[in-house]
């Protein structure tokens, strides 16, 4: 079954992962040389996205911007998945103390709203593009462990579990071999979700100088170079803002699209 | 059952209050450096930092530490800040209230547009009114706040010039943050508006009335919108929480003076005392609006009673 939304998300995604694999190909150019002559150029002249206020080629800040919005999101989403799955099994299967442990931290972490509970992981961690992974990575953690949990519950008195119980399976086996496989598409789909989330976080965390630092082309921080300038190179903001806008929908297509495919039952309205 | 669930919800906010403050205790121990030169500044005398040092407590042993942070924060004790010189709390409300105005102006700006294009949306759906409230949701979740921050501003400051395109005081400088902040929120209840609408539009009893001859505006408003907006209002309410955590984005676009911007900009500034007693405000701050969300919909549905809200 062809789903309209995941193929336009993955052609989207796919691009942009060509572009971060292949820049050295697909421009000449190095995203950091600096050159005060060619300063604040408009689109066209010799550079196709026109140049930042140091003179360097934004077009190839963009191809190589999407690189560390890769990096950031498949590592921020993996250390994520890495906590958050055992963790959610454990809870949602164990019950009991630890669970109630558990659930407390991630509630002190949900009282954070939103954003600023990344912000506040930040400022604890310094910035710079490993405490941005570790911090985006933490703030993303509680979803997985709420998800993976509340499925567990649900999956555990299911009568293929029961089944597996009486038959004397092992806990670690009735969780690695019948409960996981059977909560993992919300997984799957969250995840797909959840890059474009944190491609969004890290833009703005290096947009108010807790993320990236410079003189790295985030896109984020390629945005908040640029404000000064709003006045005479508005394309400054607009382009690095347009490939976040453009990436994140693809994640977003992608994940409707998976959520469609994988859970067939839920008809779209 | 309700003055039980009561009970049970404001319970549950002791450990969570505790998790808060163990926060922005430790915040002061994790950035790196000597925390009385965290405080106090690197110019700060031997003399100043042996007073800070004496007066927090510094060199006694952490948990003791803790235990006075403990006692300072539910005596109002917050210390001063750095950089004025003015108790922190003093600092702090003004710009919570700021951020507080923003944030909820946004969300009932939200609500009403995002309630009417759903509306609009499920009742000539493929229309091109239905097809470009669709489009302002995909921006809505898609693109940065910032973006469109600054796509107000080159459109409403720099070419139409009718617009400030920063500060904050009259009307005027309000309009460009409230639909910055508020287009996320707008998405998602113009997206659930039209979802639940189309549902409930299908069910029987819509039909029903149809088919006994009652006028169609009665029947959208009075059956159809009325069981249509339950999920909607858990919407607002859940996105209300991610506007006030995202206001700090739009408040650095256009200096809206917020505690959030407030909070980086003194992060940054290395004035601690602020920084600390800011993220206890805004814990609990929204500790105390969540559990207001909560009852005022255990009243409203009585369902959630017996579910707890999971927020995934």
């Amino acid at each position: 079954m062809a789903n309209k939304s995941f193929l336009i998300g993955s052609v989207i995604v796919g691009i942009f992962i060509f572009a971060a694999i292949f820049a050295e190909f697909i421009t000449p150019n190095d995203p950091a040389e600096a050159d005060l002559s060619r300063s604040l150029k408009p689109p066209g002249e010799g550079f196709l996205l026109g140049t930042d206020v140091l003179g360097r080629d934004v077009f190839t800040r963009l191809i190589y911007g999407a690189r560390i919005s890769f990096l950031i999101a498949f590592a921020t989403v993996g250390i994520a998945l890495i906590v958050g799955i055992p963790l959610g099994l454990l809870c949602g299967y164990r019950m009991g103390v630890f669970d109630s442990i558990v659930m407390r931290v991630v509630d002190i972490m949900l009282s954070f709203p939103g954003f600023m509970l990344a912000v506040v992981i930040a400022f604890s961690l310094g910035p710079s593009l490993t405490t941005l992974i570790i911090a985006i990575g933490i703030y993303s953690t509680p979803l997985f462990i709420r998800l993976v949990r509340a499925s567990t519950l649900s999956i555990k008195e299911e009568e293929y579990v029961m089944g597996a119980r009486a038959i004397g399976e092992t806990d670690f086996n009735i969780i690695f071999r019948y409960i996981l496989p059977n909560c993992i598409a919300p997984v799957i789909v969250q995840s797909t979700l959840r890059m474009g989330v944190s491609i969004l976080t890290a833009a703005g965390l290096g947009f108010i100088g807790l993320g990236v630092q410079p003189p790295t082309p985030e896109w984020g921080l390629m945005i908040s170079e640029a404000r000064i300038y709003i006045r005479e190179a508005p394309h400054l903001i607009l382009f690095p803002g347009l490939a976040l806008t453009l990436l994140v929908l693809g994640f977003n297509l992608m994940g409707d699209g998976l959520n469609d495919i994988l859970n067939p039952r839920i008809k779209k309205i | 059952m309700l003055y039980r669930y009561i009970g049970k919800r404001i319970l549950l906010l002791i450990p969570t209050l505790f998790g808060i403050i163990f926060v922005s205790f430790l915040i002061l121990y994790t950035i790196p450096g000597d925390p009385a030169v965290t405080i106090a500044g690197v110019y700060a005398t031997p003399e100043v930092l042996e007073a800070i040092r004496e007066q927090l407590g510094l060199n006694k042993p952490l948990p003791i530490q803790f235990l006075i942070y403990v006692k300072d924060v539910f005596t109002g004790n917050f210390g001063r800040s750095v950089s004025s010189g003015a108790p922190v709390l003093s600092e702090l409300i003004p710009r919570f209230i700021n951020t507080f105005e923003l944030a909820t102006l946004s969300t009932i700006f939200a609500t009403i547009i995002g309630i009417l294009l759903g509306i609009i949306s499920s009742l000539k759906k493929g229309s091109v009114i239905d097809n470009f409230s669709m489009f302002l949701a995909i921006i809505g979740t898609c693109a940065p706040s910032f973006l469109i921050g600054y796509l107000l501003i080159i459109i409403f400051s720099l070419y139409l010039g009718i617009l400030p395109p920063f500060g904050k005081g009259e009307l005027s400088t309000y309009i460009m943050p409230v639909i910055t902040l508020a287009f996320w929120a707008l998405a998602s209840v113009a997206r659930t508006t039209r979802g639940s609408m189309l549902e409930v539009l299908g069910r029987d009893y819509i039909r029903t009335a149809k088919s006994l001859g009652i006028k169609k505006r009665k029947v959208i408003l009075k059956y159809a919108l009325k069981n249509a907006l339950i999920p909607v209002i858990t919407v607002i309410g859940l996105n209300y929480g991610y506007t006030l955590g995202g206001a700090v984005l739009t408040e650095m676009v256009f200096a809206w003076p917020g505690i959030g911007k407030f909070l980086v900009d003194s992060y940054f500034a290395r004035d601690f005392p602020i920084v600390r007693g800011g993220i206890l405000f805004i814990g609990v701050a929204f500790m105390i609006i969540n559990l207001i969300t909560d009852l005022i919909y255990s009243f409203l549905d009585p369902r959630i009673r017996f579910f707890e809200r999971e927020t995934v």
